[in-house]
């Protein structure tokens, strides 16, 4: 599988890390607001 | 594992001789266990049905064990032969395929889940629409009314239209369940006021309860249903047959979750109704008594009957409580405080405060609905004179009357 | 956990550890580290809980209370299951992950390696404050731990002692510790991916694990919110749950079960995962319906958040309600054969062998087959009115998250061990293991289905005489069971320390990135990034 090795380039790893950092904190604001959400739920 | 057992089979008592002789000694697993296996008679379906919901639960309970035990046989015959045919041991090559090709295989690829659709929306889904709506329907041709109360950790039955209610605690001593007793036949399924309810009359059951979610439960009835503090849920029994039914508390609701049992006596309609009657007569009798004064002997001596029934749980058989949960009633401050305020009116957190009102957010319920005139003042008597609290003071039903019109 | 690390013997000890020693684990943001110390975590909660409920079934081996009184009984069975599913299973499968999706996706470690270490180092003072208040009780402090079951229902924790303050504290950081290892996961699998590896192309591990991490997100939040409404009730006077002052208990129920059901999915689809690698690979042949399975996880994913009420159908819900949740939970049965479908299928006409991850893939399929045909009845109102509450659902759900769960996780720990360490495990061992773990589990749990039929509730400290013979069986199964766990964790211990050397592709029909590695693989995995054909 690994035919034709190439390096991960420092460029292209902190791009990747950048993209996943934001998507985890929007993921995370979700979450946040999911469990604020959930104190207003009345039956 | 289909077959059902006739239900009256109960444990002989040679059986339950030897299960207590094992018991003492605790035998290790592999020699008590053979033997017992031998002589038990072991069910393996739910118990003989005794009203319509129960039969109608156990045949679809059959029919469901029918389908999926044959969904089971079929499912892992499949495997089971691919895996002995299918062996590298015996010089099977893979075949290599990722999926159905073409459409003969799709269709022998969807044949499952068309069959798994039709046993779950129409074998299994309309039957049991069908079971649900009837269990549902509590309200159609009802002849009569039973409320019943959980409470920690005992039942309370009502019959608003007789206007008779009464409490229902498990009688099995205390010594039993610690082994220092022979175990009886209806070890922690027995009470010491079971309730009683005509055959052939549909009874719509009332549910809620004082402290913490209960569930009422008799398997016989096929009727399983929460108690709800602050709210009412209702079920309904017919029941067919006369006879001694019995269930337990079936949601952990505490300390004694598992000695709260439900024990209906299921007799013919004239025999409850005069049973119904003499439970009036005994309720106006009390209602009677309440107006006149008592000794403090009778009190203390009536206090110590509620007391055992309705207390000892968590206060302990002398006033000793279980701390830091259960708190002493021997010594305690709020028993061993003053009775009443100057003018006869209840003082905030006082002994009598306690048992009328109880303690928001603890285990200790307000007593004022649920024990009556009588039993309230003996059972406060009680307290402020057993245990080593020696007050000496007494309080008179007719008192407690007086302070519970107050309250309203 | 000091000697898992002179075991793993990285290739470049230098790494990005400055440390060594303990420090070097507390640092670390290496995933095999962090992996490594998720598993051996789980592995000892695994043993802490399994003593509880040891202790549970010693004294339900005969009527009569002999050795415990209610009140501890009831402690030990909440804490048993809370210690199962939060600090045994869910650790497990985040280990797994932490070790495996990255070798699996071809990236060079988590996407997020500092909140990775943070989500694991939240995980032991979680356990401490759960199980402390025992100890605690034994110096005179409290009552005891949380003595509800691990269900929390209002009123009865509202009621409860200290020991519920603490489950709830302990709840909320198992909470956070997993939600940031969903995060982790999430966006490890969505921006970390090799080249050319696409969405359908990722391993069925990883689609498994993806889902879960969605559904923890989803459903966690819920059951932090509800068990901080218990809190506030306790202590701050609001009445969420009180119907005195407005409230209402059943309310709890709701949002207990909107987090508890897709748990049930969050244990298992980790699992899921695993197993079409492990039948592919021992049946030396490729995995038959991948894009069926993924689309399966996904319809389980989404049916699994609308279906919550199935687990409290005594409670009294309206009619409509009752027919609705029966159906929607009915429907879970067809993506789920559609996995049976495919698992049977990958091994059909295969060249099959069966070593202890097979043993224990096969043992997994046929009793969690058990576990999700009895669903399927469960799933049933009218028959529900009968099993809920009793004993006939404790062994249905042990059927699903023991034989379900830990042994799907025993099969991942035998397929990967020798990957991990770079050793073979003791093959005889590990059959026996299997063995003895499944006819005691079948002789712990079977009775235990016609105790429920029969009418024994749950819960119950000590039961009526008609009960006693099961009980006893299922008594000296759990016994059994139990101790030959021993033999896991010695197998486990051994193959650590040494053993014969592994392959790099340990099995022989093991396809995939991570089998391209070395075992155990560089401390930096793929620094050169693979390409995806």
């Amino acid at each position: 599988m690994t035919d034709q090795p190439s390096e991960f380039s420092p460029a292209d790893l902190a791009r990747r890390r950048s993209a996943a950092r934001r998507l985890a904190w929007l993921l995370g604001l979700a979450v946040v607001i999911i469990y604020v959400l959930g104190l207003f739920i009345k039956r | 594992m289909m077959r059902t057992l006739p239900h009256s089979r109960t444990f002989g008592s040679s059986c339950a001789a030897a299960r207590r002789r094992s018991l003492r000694c605790l035998i290790p697993a592999g020699t008590a266990l053979l033997p017992a296996i031998a002589e038990a008679e072991m069910r393996f379906n739910f118990p003989e049905p005794v009203t319509p919901i129960a039969r109608e639960t156990l045949h679809i309970h059959n029919e469901f064990m029918l389908i999926i035990t044959l969904l089971f046989v079929v499912v892992f015959a499949i495997m089971i032969y691919s895996m002995i045919k299918h062996r590298k041991s015996v010089g099977h090559a893979a075949v290599k395929f990722t999926g159905p090709t073409g459409a003969l295989q799709w269709f022998w690829a969807l044949i499952p889940f068309a069959i798994l659709l039709f046993i779950d929306f129409v074998l299994m889904g309309i039957p049991a629409v069908q079971a649900i709506i009837s269990m549902e329907d509590t309200k159609t041709r009802a002849d009569m009314v039973l409320k019943v109360t959980g409470m920690q950790w005992k039942w309370q039955y009502e019959y608003p239209e007789a206007g008779i209610k009464f409490i229902s605690t498990m009688s099995t001593p205390r010594a039993q369940i610690a082994n220092a007793e022979a175990k009886g036949e209806h070890y922690l399924l027995e009470v010491d006021k079971p309730v009683v309810l005509p055959v052939g009359k549909k009874v719509r059951i009332l549910l809620t309860s004082t402290d913490v979610i209960h569930t009422w439960w008799v398997p016989q009835f096929g009727v399983k249903r929460d108690a709800i503090p602050g709210f009412l849920r209702e079920t309904w029994v017919l029941i067919e047959k006369p006879g001694i039914y019995r269930g337990q508390c079936a949601e952990l609701c505490g300390k004694d979750h598992g000695f709260m049992p439900v024990v209906v006596h299921a007799v013919p309609e004239p025999e409850y109704l005069a049973w119904l009657e003499q439970q009036k007569a005994e309720a106006v009798a009390a209602a009677g008594s309440a107006d006149r004064a008592w000794s403090r002997d009778e009190l203390v001596a009536e206090g110590r009957t509620v007391y055992d029934k309705v207390c000892v749980a968590c206060h302990q058989a002398e006033g000793q409580g279980l701390p830091p949960v259960f708190p002493a009633l021997a010594g305690s401050k709020i028993v061993n405080g003053p009775l009443l305020d100057m003018n006869g009116r209840i003082i905030p957190d006082s002994h009598v405060d306690r048992v009328f009102n109880g303690k928001a957010g603890t285990a200790m319920q307000a007593f004022r609905d649920t024990l009556s005139d009588v039993e309230l003042a003996a059972v406060i008597t009680y307290e402020r004179n057993s245990f080593g609290n020696k007050l000496g003071d007494m309080i008179q039903p007719a008192q407690i009357k007086a302070l519970r019109q107050e309250a309203k | 956990m000091n000697t898992a690390t002179t075991a793993n013997g990285h290739a470049n000890p230098h790494g990005d550890g400055h440390y060594s020693g303990l420090m070097r684990w507390l640092t670390t943001t290496n995933h095999k580290d962090i992996g490594t110390m998720y598993l051996t975590f789980s592995l000892i909660m695994f043993f802490v809980g399994g003593a509880m409920i040891l202790a549970v079934r010693a004294e339900l081996f005969a009527p009569g209370l002999q050795l415990m009184q209610p009140e501890f009984f009831n402690q030990l069975i909440g804490i048993h299951a809370l210690v199962m599913i939060f600090a045994a299973l869910m650790p497990a499968a985040t280990g797994f992950a932490n070790w495996m999706i990255p070798l699996m996706i071809g990236a060079p470690d988590m996407a997020l390696p500092r909140l990775n270490n943070w989500g694991f180092w939240l995980l032991p003072p979680a356990a401490i404050l759960l199980t402390m208040p025992f100890f605690l009780a034994l110096f005179g402090i409290g009552d005891g731990a949380l003595a509800t079951g691990w269900t929390f229902y209002a009123p009865l924790s509202v009621q409860g002692g200290m020991g519920v303050d603490f489950a709830i504290l302990a709840v909320h950081i198992l909470g956070i510790s997993s939600i940031m290892g969903s995060i982790n996961i999430i966006v490890t699998i969505f921006n970390m991916r090799a080249p050319g590896m696409t969405m359908m192309k990722l391993p069925l591990f990883a689609w498994g694990w993806l889902i879960t991490a969605f559904l923890l997100l989803a459903t966690l939040p819920v059951l932090a919110g509800a068990v901080t409404m218990l809190l506030t009730d306790r202590h701050f006077g609001t009445h969420f749950f009180d119907a005195a002052g407005g409230g209402d208990p059943i309310l709890f129920q709701h949002l207990f079960w909107f987090f508890g059901h897709p748990e049930v999915y969050i244990l298992l689809l980790p699992v899921w995962g695993l197993m079409p690698h492990v039948l592919a690979t021992f049946s030396r042949k490729p995995t038959y319906g991948y894009t069926a399975q993924v689309y399966a996880f996904i319809a389980i994913g989404l049916l699994s958040v609308v279906v919550w009420a199935h687990h409290f159908f005594t409670a009294g819900l309206p009619v409509p309600a009752l027919i609705y949740f029966m159906f929607s939970t009915m429907a879970i049965s067809i993506p789920l054969a559609v996995l049976f479908f495919c698992w049977i299928a990958t091994m059909w006409k295969g060249s099959m062998s069966f070593e202890t991850p097979m043993l224990f893939a096969v043992g997994f399929i046929v009793l969690f087959g058990i576990a999700g045909l009895t669903g399927l009845i469960l799933a049933d109102v009218a028959a529900d009115a009968q099993y809920h509450h009793s004993y006939f659902v404790v062994a249905h759900f042990h059927y699903a998250l023991f034989a379900g769960g830990i042994m799907g996780v025993m099969t991942g720990v035998y397929y990967w061990l020798p990957k991990w360490t770079g050793h073979m495990y003791s093959e005889k061992l590990g059959k026996l293991h299997f063995w003895l773990t499944v006819i005691s589990f079948n002789l712990t749990f079977m009775p235990q289905f016609f105790l429920g039929l029969a009418g024994m509730p749950r819960r119950i400290p000590d039961y009526a005489l008609q009960f006693a013979e099961f009980n006893a069986i299922s008594t000296v199964g759990a016994m059994i069971l139990g101790f030959s766990q021993l033999l896991f964790a010695w197998n486990i211990w051994s193959c650590v320390r040494g053993g014969p050397k592994a392959e790099a592709r340990v099995w022989e029909g093991a396809e995939g990135l991570e089998w391209e590695l070395s075992s155990p693989p560089p401390h930096h995995s793929w620094e050169t990034q693979p390409v995806i054909k």
